[in-house]
């Protein structure tokens, strides 16, 4: 039989946790904070290479410098607001409560924008969530970069902002050198961007290169994108073995997003969504 | 059988140690939590605390991550390496003892606890009985709604989907702009409902609680009623926050136990070795002394 006491019971709670957290600690297991690598990409041909997505409010202008090769002093001044000066040091997670008064209601720049800009510099493929849009300056900074697609930029222009293209002409007259390329931009020749903002998908090629962007087939109105749900492949003529096949797992609840889907099992959605929208093409009437 | 015959047991010898350890863990998440908000605006920061989110020291990060680490080996957003150690650290507190995290160390509940202390000061015998019994009872299984809920739901999306609506973010968050509407919401509720009933949230809404209190089933540690001396005072009944009868338990296997020992015979219980925490048979209890 054995009893413990109110004593002997506090000390064992106090030291079974701060002792926990030391053998944690000592075995290496026991990160607060973020490592500030992004996750990569798998499979394709960008295997291997950081993906924006997994991008973090943690993370510093410095760290996306390091990382995407996206000069810190550039890109932080890019998103300065007035009378809100950024340092390079700064986490990219201050943006939200810098542009929260600023924007109009439903836009947002916060690290989900900065994910953005990080794609749309490296031509690194990203779902971009609705409502993210970019500031002038951004934009300007992107429009710089030789081979943009001015048009795609617009699209992430703040609703009643100066145009991208007047921006890019004040940028080049002010800054006219362009950036060095890292070695993420450098390995993507072309861009593939989802826009999933109005709820219309396009995929856009914007190449910096040889331009093969993988184009999705919206003839049929039967675009693949983030909000695509299971329900919605089976709708448009998929049987759930096909979705199994690409998936090389079996597919969630009819109701949940492909791309929670691939969040949830370690994967990128961009590995499913080209073999999805050639499925769904070949099976529109 | 009167309590004159009984042993009757001395002074409470360590009223202040349970609320001692609840209060330096509420300041300790209290500071880190702080620290790691000024440290992510590149404010200076107390030199002397590791700064960190507060999910990094949230034991349920751990918990609802676990799908995702079983399957894919990655973390739910906003959830580190910290979170997974801390639930395991927990969970195997859990198994010897039951929800003493709850009980001893969840700055939430603590915080439920002293306003609790306020509401019994009003209230006095009135507090704490509010809820219609039967009401009360099918409401302690809305936790497990919820606790299913929220793991769905971070499975599925890969998002810690409960920050929004939890309100022990919200305690230490409220200052830094990262509040939810939901969260602020539902801490108010807590915070004044707290005058009335002892830990609300703890009892029908916590899902770490709801998972945590799965093992009151089988810890190996438990509370245990001597039935040969207890003198049916019900002290034990009226010392537990979370109403649960002790008075006509033999051991408490109730999973709204959270191992904070008010109802023992060092606290409440006016008889020596007639409610203990122990690991063994119930009756057998006090036999040797």
């Amino acid at each position: 039989m054995i009893r413990i006491k109110t004593l002997p019971l506090g000390i064992i709670v106090v030291a079974g946790i701060f002792g926990g957290i030391s053998i944690a600690k000592a075995v290496g297991y026991y990160e607060t904070t973020s490592s500030k690598e992004p996750a990569r990409f798998k499979t394709g041909e960008l295997a291997g290479l950081p993906n924006p997505a997994d991008i973090r409010g943690s993370y510093t202008w410095l760290d996306l410098e390091r990382v995407f090769g996206i000069p810190a002093a550039e890109s932080a001044a890019a998103f300065s607001a007035p009378g809100h000066a950024l340092n390079p040091s700064d986490r990219v997670s201050l943006l939200e409560e810098i542009y929260l008064a600023i924007l109009p209601k439903g836009y947002e720049i916060g690290t989900g924008a900065v994910r953005l800009f990080v794609s749309l510099y490296t031509g690194l493929p990203l779902e971009v969530e609705e409502g993210n849009v970019l500031p002038d300056a951004a934009l300007a900074f992107l429009a710089s970069r030789p081979g943009m697609d001015l048009a795609v930029l617009q699209r992430y222009a703040i609703p009643g902002a100066s145009s991208v293209q007047d921006s890019a002409q004040s940028a080049k007259t002010e800054a006219p050198q362009a950036p060095q390329d890292s070695a993420a931009t450098q390995a993507v020749s072309s861009q593939a961007l989802a826009v999933s903002g109005s709820g219309t998908e396009t995929a856009v090629a914007t190449g910096t290169g040889s331009g093969t962007g993988t184009g999705s087939g919206t003839g049929s109105g039967r675009a693949v994108v983030g909000k695509t749900t299971f329900g919605d492949l089976y709708d448009w003529g998929l049987s759930e073995a096909q979705v199994e096949s690409v998936l090389g797992y079996k597919p969630g609840p009819r109701s949940q997003t492909v791309r929670d889907s691939a969040a949830a099992a370690g994967k990128e959605f961009s590995d499913f969504r080209t073999q999805f929208q050639a499925l769904v093409d070949q099976a529109a009437p | 059988m009167t309590i004159a015959t009984k042993q009757i047991k001395p002074k409470k010898a360590t009223p202040w140690l349970r609320r001692g350890i609840q209060i330096f863990f509420f300041l300790l998440v209290a500071l880190i939590a702080t620290n790691g908000a000024l440290k992510e605006r590149g404010i200076a920061i107390f030199s002397f605390v590791e700064g960190a989110s507060l999910h990094a020291i949230c034991p349920f990060g751990g918990v609802v991550s676990f799908w995702q680490l079983a399957s894919a080996g990655t973390l739910v957003k906003k959830v580190h390496e910290s979170s997974v150690a801390l639930a395991v650290i927990a969970l195997a507190l859990s198994v010897l003892f039951g929800p003493v995290i709850c009980g001893w160390v969840c700055p939430l509940g603590s915080v439920q606890e002293w306003l609790g202390s306020l509401g019994r000061k009003i209230f006095k015998k009135r507090y704490n009985g509010f809820v219609p019994a039967r009401l009360d009872k099918a409401l302690r299984y809305l936790r497990y709604i919820v606790l299913a809920w929220v793991s769905y739901m971070t499975i599925v999306s890969g998002k810690l989907i409960f920050q929004d609506y939890d309100p022990y973010y919200a305690l230490f968050n409220f200052w830094t702009g990262e509040l939810a509407l939901a969260g602020a919401a539902i801490l108010v509720a807590t915070l004044l409902l707290s005058l009335f009933v002892e830990r609300p949230f703890c009892k029908y809404a916590c899902p770490y609680g709801a998972f945590q209190g799965i093992f009151n089933l089988f810890r190996i540690f438990g509370i245990k009623r001597k039935a040969s001396t207890c003198i049916d005072c019900k002290a034990c009944d009226r010392a537990c926050p979370m109403n649960i009868e002790v008075s006509t338990s033999g051991t408490v296997r109730d999973h709204q136990c959270i191992s904070c020992l008010k109802c023992t015979s060092e606290d409440a219980c006016p008889v020596e070795a007639t409610v203990e925490f122990a690991a063994g048979k119930a009756e057998k209890l006090g036999a040797a002394s």
